[in-house]
């Protein structure tokens, strides 16, 4: 399947026969890549390496559905939405 | 963290071992054996089973089972509903067919059940040609009504026919592969759909579902079809809902916590020795758990170093552990303290 982001922040699916649908799911957080500059931000403010973040597969779903394309060593932003608040999360792509 | 009353939890709480115990404890109250059957006529394990299921990070759920709520439109029409579990369920050549080879005149005979075919409204004609696909021009077929007659060459090797045959049984005629059942429940005025078994990747396909809240409980299929992140939340879900089940309060952040331990490589690892506590970065804390010999051995094979942080290794060398106040340590700024003490 191929996915597609939409405007508004969800995601398109593209079945086989070129039919479009939508994938927001309670599941799935959003995921964002962190360009250079932000990931020096992030690793300065938790004082730490990127090999001490948590890990994401370079081929994870969650990428592709966002349409990510990530490669090691690049930080991947998570906005979780947890029962105790919202907060960002980090995972380095391996 | 912050609360009302300050900060609940400070540098150097073993939070790890708390969320061990708040979990463990519960633990022992919960039920060893037991099951709830919504709806199914299967007895799905909650309780103790299933919080193992999870924590082992088992590869498929005892009973995988999947929750459908349909499109807003559809959701109070029974007849619809129910069209559309049907078109869910697997049904394969043997479930709506009685079966039989005749070695002697190299033919299997095929009988398809009128009743069957009227429930899920199904042609003879699309069977036949599903069956002509499968075979191709290994035999020749013939339908008359509801029978199939398979005629192989006579010279056709019986164990040929057997494994036709096999193949037969489990030929694809309708729904989606994995999902033996799929049964309507009424909730308030809507209705939703359950399954037996689970197939994430084929269902988020359908066109008249509501995918944002289809929900399977097979995690392992989580992270291969929405990622990593989606299968973390998906434990979690899943542990809360057994522990609300069991009516055992529980905080949710040692869940999270719990959950966040588990993905955070990127796949899910389960909580002991081939998971979490085997690959313990320090080699004490390893070989204090489990399989002692096997860690000390490879460790020293490749010569390698234990830096001591951790607790379990300060325990066993009987250094003040890194909790608490025993986090701190202390550093000597020798350049100005030696010209302080000079003035």
């Amino acid at each position: 399947m191929d996915y597609k982001i939409t405007a508004a922040g969800g995601i398109l699916a593209k079945k086989k026969d070129e039919k479009t649908f939508s994938l927001e799911h309670f599941l799935i957080p959003v995921h964002e890549l962190l360009s250079d500059e932000q990931k020096k931000e992030v690793l300065l403010k938790f004082n730490i390496t990127e090999e001490q973040l948590p890990k994401i597969k370079k081929n994870d779903p969650g990428l592709k559905l966002f349409n990510i394309k990530a490669k090691q060593g690049d930080v991947i932003r998570i906005k979780r939405k947890d029962p105790t608040g919202s907060y960002d999360y980090y995972r380095t792509v391996i | 963290m912050r609360g009302k009353k300050g900060k609940f939890i400070v540098p150097g709480d073993p939070v790890g071992t708390i969320a061990a115990q708040s979990l463990g404890e519960p633990g022992t109250q919960m039920n060893m054996r037991s099951f709830h059957y919504a709806g199914t006529a299967e007895a799905v394990p909650t309780g103790l089973p299933r919080v193992i299921e999870v924590v082992d990070a088992r590869r498929t759920p005892k009973k995988p089972m999947m929750d459908i709520h349909v499109k807003e439109r559809y959701a109070k029409d029974e007849k619809k509903v129910r069209k559309i579990a049907n078109n869910l369920e697997h049904v394969t050549l043997h479930k709506i067919a009685g079966m039989m080879e005749d070695f002697d005149k190299k033919v299997i005979l095929i009988r398809v059940n009128p009743s069957e075919l009227k429930r899920l409204g199904l042609d003879m004609r699309l069977i036949r040609a599903k069956i002509v696909e499968f075979l191709g021009n290994k035999a020749k077929v013939e339908q008359r009504e509801n029978k199939v007659r398979i005629k192989f060459s006579k010279k056709e090797k019986i164990i040929n026919i057997r494994k036709t045959m096999n193949k037969l049984k489990l030929l694809h005629i309708k729904g989606i592969p994995r999902i033996e059942k799929a049964m309507i429940i009424k909730e308030g005025e809507k209705y939703f759909i359950r399954t037996g078994g689970s197939n994430l990747a084929e269902v988020i396909k359908l066109p008249e579902i509501e995918v944002g809240t289809v929900w399977t409980n097979d995690i392992m299929e989580v992270n291969k079809v929405f990622g990593i992140e989606a299968a973390r939340n998906a434990i979690v879900k899943e542990l809360k809902i057994i522990m609300d089940s069991q009516g055992l309060p529980i905080d949710i952040r040692w869940l999270l916590l719990l959950s966040d331990a588990m993905c955070k490589s990127g796949t899910i690892q389960a909580v002991g020795r081939h998971g979490l506590s085997g690959h313990k970065a320090g080699i004490l804390a390893r070989a204090a758990f489990e399989e002692t010999m096997k860690h000390l051995v490879n460790a020293s094979i490749k010569a390698e170093e234990d830096k001591l942080s951790g607790v379990t290794e300060n325990v066993i060398i009987g250094q003040i552990v890194p909790i608490g106040t025993g986090i701190v340590k202390l550093k000597f700024a020798s350049g100005r303290g030696t010209q302080k003490a000079k003035k």
